[in-house]
């Protein structure tokens, strides 16, 4: 699954450890999601996709091999 | 997942001190590297024997609790994936020990080399579980550690 976490953070000017307060997990954690080395759980793909105001959809994506 | 019965974060530091230093000790202790000075007049039939035998005690439950301290504490953030990444190590450990309990019995098959008597067997049977925890907390730490510096490269 890929996303756009990165790009929706960087568009409103949030660093990795600004969003990884807000959503209450650390910064290694929100590296991880961002690089694709871990695919977050529906709760905390809600609380990302609240923060950015956006649809989950929009901001998480599936791929041919999922 | 959420795992259960963790520790304050601070126990890691405890963990970290009590294990290492209660291994090396309980296994000096074993070869009798401290028995000049514990065990002073060995020529006696009956030589006080209790300080040795508390040494090993004490040192040993310091090994076993320094291990229980690095395993079963929380990271400072405590989130899903610590849970995941631990959830792997586990997984990991225990792969790796039956591996190396299946190669080991092939050894003792093929070479004919056997751990001597009930207590060489028992003894091997604590190295496998040792194994496994050892393996857990190398794992964990070093996923975690790999993971925290290249955050902090990107970050950079």
């Amino acid at each position: 699954m890929k996303n756009l976490v990165k790009e929706e953070r960087q568009k409103i000017n949030m660093t990795q450890q600004e969003l990884a307060d807000i959503i209450g997990v650390s910064r290694q954690s929100i590296f991880a999601i961002e690089t694709g080395k871990y695919v977050p759980s529906a709760i905390l793909v809600l609380k990302i996709a609240q923060l950015f105001k956006r649809k989950v959809e929009d901001i998480f994506m599936l791929e041919m091999e999922d | 997942m959420r795992t259960m019965f963790l520790l304050p974060n601070q126990f890691k530091k405890w963990g970290a001190v009590l294990g290492p230093l209660g291994l090396i000790v309980w296994i000096l202790g074993q070869i009798g590297f401290f028995d000049s000075v514990l065990l002073p007049d060995i020529t006696e039939m009956y030589y006080p024997y209790w300080p040795k035998v508390a040494l090993l005690g004490v040192s040993f439950f310091s090994f076993f609790f320094g291990v229980y301290f690095m395993v079963f504490v929380k990271e400072k953030v405590e989130d899903e994936f610590i849970d995941k990444l631990r959830l792997l190590s586990f997984q990991r450990s225990a792969l790796f020990q039956l591996l190396f309990m299946i190669l080991a019995f092939v050894w003792m098959i093929v070479f004919g080399q056997e751990p001597a008597g009930d207590a060489g067997l028992m003894l091997f049977l604590i190295f496998l579980i040792g194994l496994f925890w050892l393996f857990y907390i190398i794992h964990f730490n070093v996923s975690l550690y790999i993971m925290r510096k290249s955050a902090n490269e990107e970050f950079s």
